[in-house]
């Protein structure tokens, strides 16, 4: 996985310099990198590539461009990468010295890293593998299952077929687009056979731009009443999101400032577990949607980080781990105010997200889901408490936070703080002033 | 030569982290910043919550409970908050009490 990692990093410190050097935006430089692989395939050998893009008829940066891209995709040392261009006749004079000064920015960006080499042979024909998601039915409940068939993907697929039906629910989308992303696959999927509308789902809900760019701004989609899958990352603020979501809901649903202000809290401490509890190398996805007929807002964060589990492994958390039997004992666990936060003092994590959402979302009659490592639950209100139905799948590495809220009912986050708890005998009474 | 000191200044939230929305630890360290370069110039530091329309538990922990811990005994003499609500009320305390006990 370290070496993946790597190998990403890799790339992406080179996608900087290519687009730096060559003036190109991120959207030309993915559209160059894609004809290389659709000319040779994903892993296919230099020889082919070298064959593929001589007879291209584009100036010859563009091709050095996207071979150069390939190459160390494919784990090439620059003495390779630079033998392979003169042999290939793809290198000009008048790019050599361009090339050799990128060469050289790119050498000492990486110093320290090992660029490795493919797994398989670079003569052998790419592994592929087919997703096969036709007979999902939609909702929360299609989420383990699409875990699951995630897990049988050949781990050493090198492109991958996905086929969907169009009751595909938004939070799948997500959960593919993070699992590409943390696969680095990004440029080597094909959605298969989709019919005409979930074409145009795909398209609405930005799956292709959300994979390919590291930064892109959300886009609310007035027809869907949705919210594209939009990367989660350090460059994109907590409030920008938490605010765009609520400004389209409250575009289309007579929302009172009260819940308006709940759903900020609840989507803020969505997304703050991603950026603070996940530690995640990879950007996390959220997607939200609004069904205007059921009136229910669906919101979903994922991402690719330490996961739960390893969140309570990490500190030292307010209950005894070792009693915990499984991967569904952590997630109901999480849920708990402060069980993942004791003894840390310095640190930002103090465990409110997952009970503030749980809660809320309990209290508005909605549902939760909550995947990790090798469980998912959903919990739901009944009969005045929070029960949680368990599943079992493959593994995921990661979180995915995933709610359904029912807009026909409140938000009422003000009876979730007035039941927090107080210390025994802990008072401050003077703090507060008229 | 001794620094002057004010008897007290109060700080609009909503001025002070130029949004009504008070939700992430990033704005909570940011405010927490601020006041602590003002506090040895005031003798009370009045936080004003009053046109504040959200306000969230990691927020509230990154100012006021971190603000507590930073500042120790003189926290209840020097600081003081208006808060119009008495549901965050509720939850400035059980967060800053939280935080006291670890």
């Amino acid at each position: 996985m370290k070496e993946k990692q790597k190998q990403k990093q890799s790339i992406a410190t080179l996608a900087d310099l290519l687009m730096q050097t060559f003036q190109l935006d991120p959207g030309s430089l993915e559209l160059l990198i894609d004809d290389s692989y659709e000319a040779a395939g994903i892993w296919g050998p230099t020889k082919v590539i070298l064959e593929a893009l001589s007879k291209r008829k584009a100036a010859s940066d563009v091709n050095l461009l996207a071979f150069l891209a390939r190459v160390v995709n494919g784990g090439a040392t620059r003495r390779k990468l630079e033998r392979s261009l003169k042999k290939g006749g793809l290198c000009p004079v008048s790019g050599r010295g361009k090339l050799r000064e990128l060469l050289d920015r790119h050498d000492s960006s990486l110093k320290s890293e090992v660029v490795t080499k493919p797994t398989k042979s670079p003569s052998a024909t790419p592994i592929h593998d087919i997703l096969d998601l036709k007979d999902l039915s939609g909702g929360l409940g299609e989420i383990p299952k699409v875990i699951d068939r995630l897990g049988r993907v050949n781990k050493a697929a090198q492109t991958v077929d996905i086929e969907l039906n169009s009751f595909t629910y938004a939070a799948t989308l997500a959960i593919i687009a993070e699992w590409l992303l943390a696969n680095g696959l990004t440029n080597a999927y094909n959605f298969c056979n989709l019919e005409d509308d979930m074409q145009r789902y795909l398209g609405r809900m930005q799956f292709d731009d959300a994979l390919r760019q590291s930064k892109i701004l959300i886009k609310p989609d007035e027809e869907d009443w949705a919210i594209g899958l939009t990367r989660i990352n350090k460059d994109l603020s907590t409030e920008q999101v938490s605010s765009k979501i609520v400004d389209i809901i409250s575009t289309f649903v007579a929302t009172d400032k009260n819940d308006e202000s709940a759903l900020s809290v609840l989507i803020s401490e969505m997304i703050e577990n991603v950026h603070r509890h996940a530690k995640t190398p990879v950007d996390g996805y959220a997607v939200a949607q609004l069904y205007p007929e059921k009136l229910k807002l669906a919101i979903t964060l994922v991402d690719a980080g330490i996961g739960v589990r390893g969140s309570f492994e990490e500190g030292t958390p307010s209950v005894e781990i070792d009693k915990l039997n499984d991967d569904a004992d952590f997630l109901i666990e999480s849920t708990n105010l402060y069980s993942t936060s004791k003894n840390q003092k310095n640190s930002g994590h103090t465990g409110y997200g997952l009970y503030i959402l749980s809660e809320l979302v309990a209290k508005n009659r909605g549902t939760f889901l909550l995947t990790s490592g090798t469980a998912t639950i959903i919990g739901y209100q009944k009969r005045d408490k929070v029960t949680f139905d368990r599943y079992t799948h493959s593994k995921w590495n990661g979180t995915i936070i995933s709610i359904i809220l029912d807009l026909n009912n409140s938000l009422p986050i003000n009876e979730v703080y007035a039941g927090m708890p107080l210390m025994p005998g802990y008072e401050e009474d003077d703090l507060f002033v008229d | 030569m001794k620094k002057m000191t004010y008897s007290s200044t109060k700080l609009d939230l909503l001025e002070l982290a130029g949004t009504a929305s008070l939700l992430t630890r990033d704005q909570g360290k940011s405010i927490r910043e601020k006041v602590e370069m003002l506090i040895s110039d005031y003798e009370i530091v009045v936080l004003d919550l009053t046109n504040i329309e959200a306000l969230s538990p990691s927020f509230t922990d990154e100012l006021f409970a971190i603000l507590r811990g930073n500042l120790g005994d003189s926290f209840s003499i020097k600081i003081k908050i208006v808060c119009p609500k008495v549901t965050w009320r509720r939850l400035i305390h059980s967060v800053m009490a939280h935080r006291k006990s670890i």
